[in-house]
């Protein structure tokens, strides 16, 4: 019998961490990753990278945890393997910063990041209005290198990428895939008539301080910097439904008098450039399957899109979850084949 | 005691910081057989020659050459310290400072520029109150335009030992000290223990020059050229010399306790690595084991600490085993470049020389501030030195009858 055909559509980190997890797992499956923008044009790239978030509303604690400890997991071993440099994944300590003390003393990832602790008085006295802190250690996952180190990935476990705008699903199923995996982040409004995704707007300045070595977070997510490996993140804005690509000068100087505040040595950085992102938001992320009729085929559809502001955070933990989905999908069409 | 005192009559603020106080005040003295003594009565008397008690100066200031022999973060600091507690009180104070090597060839420029006593003191307090000192010092210039031409900065990192140890002498002193949890040692195979904290960077290629411009807009003068001995500063006018002449310090008068403890480094290109690593083998001994501290521009990859080693000359085998050591601790180093070596000769010494010492010049004495033999915690422990060095220099002056009585 023939192959089970795959095909994952979006090539941010979502999609590519999808399909590389597909690719790998079942390696009798043909995976076709298809998108209209690869890096460095996709919001991914404009992603500082960090891995940290905020809950959902109405997904389960525990399923929240297990993608993000999934995620932080996969992402530690990079970055301690002699890939880390080439895959842009590195470790990176700082502080998550309150004015005032929040409901939520402790996230609920706590536990999978590394040393979390509540911040010493003498560790906040640097930050003025601020009264309560967060310190520990997680990882910095920066796409612009990931991205390609997945595809390289993608590529030598047997996958195939494709440069293609896809506009609606029926266009998959005519072309014969056997399943369609939705990465599409904010193309999803479109692609699948989801109307409950919407635009975060995100604009972020890259500066150059090597002196600055830690993260530094107000707790709010309004404010932040973020040391990467050739430049600092600066941001940043979080304007719903706002779908400007372009910079706006305001916002910048907006952001800079905001961080600057935190960390003064940031005065004298020198600006690199500017960008500007749209996270792919949504109340709750969407990661579930369902048979959609296209044309006259039912076809089975595995969504994993909606990541909002924490895509690369929850990329491989949904990623993994999405191949169970897509597992159960094949075992539903051809229970006796091996997988 | 031969000294030439000149009398100014002026009314000068006095910043009085002999006996720790700060006092603001204009106060004029009279000057006595014994010295000065403060007088509260004003007159402006200068008829009345019959009497010294009687005869009223404002001030009486003598000048006083300073002459630092060291341009290494020590002798710097040591000559910024003088200038911060002295300048007001003492007038002209004049400074100078000599050196055969200044920045970036010293010492201190090679050196990684991380702020880190050795784990333990042994029993050498009054060291760790000192590298307490300079930290809070350094601390306080972090949110200061300054922090960066000064080459200031906080880094995190690790401390890792192959064996439960004692808590380090420097862990008051640090930010946000704590053990290492199970996972974070799961990052490092091989280490089973170790700790956690915040503290700071002060890389000797900034400071220095900053310091030297600090300095130089003050008005102190430097002198590049090796000297040969202590007296010929003072048979040229220095009234007391500041010896800040690290692993050399043999040089100018032997010190069997001295010894280099020569250091290999290598400068790499890594610029995803956020944190510095440092290892403990307890039987190698300090930095005779893998370090990585990354820096602003580069990453300083180590070590070794061969005592008795006077080589500043790069080791290939040195080399090997430090490369291999630390793509070991750090495999992601495996594809970092390697810009080049350095290496250098700690001066190290059973404990810091930080004493007066007076010398016999002929039929006159002089004297002379000790400020060597920091090992490899010279940028660790600098301000505190130094602050201490001002310090004996103001106990000369009040046993010299020179400057503002105690009592003031």
């Amino acid at each position: 019998m023939r192959s089970m055909t795959v095909v994952v559509v979006g090539g941010g980190v979502v999609g590519f961490s999808t399909a590389v997890c597909i690719a790998e797992a079942l390696p009798y499956c043909s995976v076709t990753l298809i998108a209209d923008r690869f890096t460095p044009d996709t919001t991914s790239d404009v992603a500082a990278g960090i891995v940290i978030c905020s809950p959902f509303p109405d997904i389960p604690l525990e399923r929240q945890q297990r993608w993000f400890k999934e995620t932080i997991d996969h992402l530690l071993a990079i970055a301690q393997s002699e890939q880390a440099s080439e895959a842009g994944v590195l470790l990176s300590s700082g502080w998550q910063i309150y004015k005032e003390l929040p409901a939520d003393k402790v996230p609920f990832w706590s536990s999978f990041v590394l040393g979390f602790r509540i911040m010493t008085d003498r560790e906040l006295k640097r930050f003025l209005d601020h009264t309560f802190g967060q310190a520990f250690t997680t990882v910095k996952c920066e796409c612009s290198n990931y991205l390609p180190w997945m595809e390289k990935r993608f590529r030598k476990a047997g996958g195939q990428v494709v440069k293609q705008k896809v506009n609606n699903l029926q266009e998959l199923s005519s072309q014969g895939y056997d399943i369609i995996v939705n990465c599409s982040g904010l193309g999803a409004k479109s692609l699948v008539g989801d109307s409950e995704v919407y635009p975060v707007r995100g604009q972020v300045l890259k500066v150059q301080a090597p002196w600055l070595q830690h993260f530094i977070r107000d707790g709010e997510g309004q404010s932040y910097i973020y040391p990467g490996m050739h430049s600092v993140t600066v941001g940043g804005t979080r304007q719903v439904d706002d779908w400007r690509l372009e910079v706006d000068p305001e916002d910048s100087q907006d952001i800079l008098e905001r961080c600057s505040r935190l960390e003064p040595s940031l005065s004298r950085a020198r600006v690199l450039g500017v960008s500007v992102g749209l996270r792919p938001s949504r109340k709750n992320v969407r990661v579930e399957r369902e048979m959609v009729l296209l044309g006259s085929r039912l076809v089975p559809v595995v969504h994993n899109y909606g990541h909002g502001g924490w895509g690369v955070t929850l990329s491989w933990g949904t990623a993994l979850e999405a191949l169970g989905l897509v597992r159960k999908c094949l075992h539903e069409r051809c229970p006796r084949a091996r997988l | 005691m031969g000294h030439r005192v000149r009398y100014t009559q002026l009314h000068v603020n006095v910043c009085s910081k002999l006996n720790g106080k700060v006092a603001d005040s204009e106060q004029n003295y009279k000057v006595t057989k014994n010295g000065l003594k403060s007088d509260t009565k004003i007159s402006n008397n200068n008829n009345n020659k019959s009497s010294n008690n009687s005869q009223l100066l404002c001030l009486l200031f003598p000048d006083m050459r300073v002459a630092v022999i060291g341009a290494g973060v020590s002798g710097l600091s040591t000559a910024q310290s003088i200038y911060e507690q002295y300048h007001s009180i003492v007038s002209p104070l004049t400074i100078e400072v000599y050196a055969d090597r200044f920045t970036p060839l010293t010492t201190s420029d090679g050196a990684a520029g991380f702020w880190q006593p050795y784990l333990y003191d042994k029993g050498n307090v009054q060291e760790t109150k000192w590298c307490k000192e300079t930290f809070d010092y350094l601390l306080s210039f972090l949110s200061s335009p300054d922090s960066i031409k000064m080459g200031i900065f906080l880094q995190s990192g690790y401390n890792l030992c192959s064996e439960p140890a004692p808590d380090p002498s420097f862990k008051d002193s640090v930010l946000g000290f704590r053990q290492l949890t199970k996972r974070e040692l799961e990052l490092f195979p091989g280490y089973c223990y170790g700790w956690f904290n915040t503290a700071l960077m002060v890389e000797g290629k900034s400071y220095l020059p900053w310091l030297m411009d600090w300095l130089q807009k003050r008005g102190v003068t430097f002198y590049q050229r090796k000297i040969d001995s202590f007296k010929v500063l003072a048979e040229s006018g220095a009234d007391v010399i500041i010896n800040c002449t690290g692993v050399r310090s043999g040089d100018l008068q032997p010190d069997p306790d001295l010894t280099p403890g020569r250091g290999q480094i290598l400068k790499v290109d890594a610029p995803w690595l956020k944190h510095w690593i440092l290892t403990h083998n307890f039987t190698a001994g300090t930095y005779n084991s893998p370090y990585i501290i990354p820096g602003s521009r580069s990453v300083v990859v180590g070590g070794c600490f061969q005592l008795g080693n006077w080589s500043e000359q790069n080791n290939s085998e040195d080399h090997k085993e430090i490369w291999e050591g630390a793509c070991q601790l750090e495999p992601s180093l495996k594809h970092a470049r390697i810009v080049e070596d350095w290496s250098g000769l700690r001066p190290v010494r059973s404990k810091v020389r930080l004493e007066r010492e007076t010398m016999q010049s002929g039929p006159t004495t002089f004297e002379v501030i000790h400020n060597y033999g920091h090992g490899g915690f010279g940028l660790t422990i600098h301000r505190g030195c130094a602050q201490e060095a001002a310090r004996l220099l103001g106990e000369i002056l009040e046993l010299k009858g020179w400057g503002p009585r105690s009592r003031l």
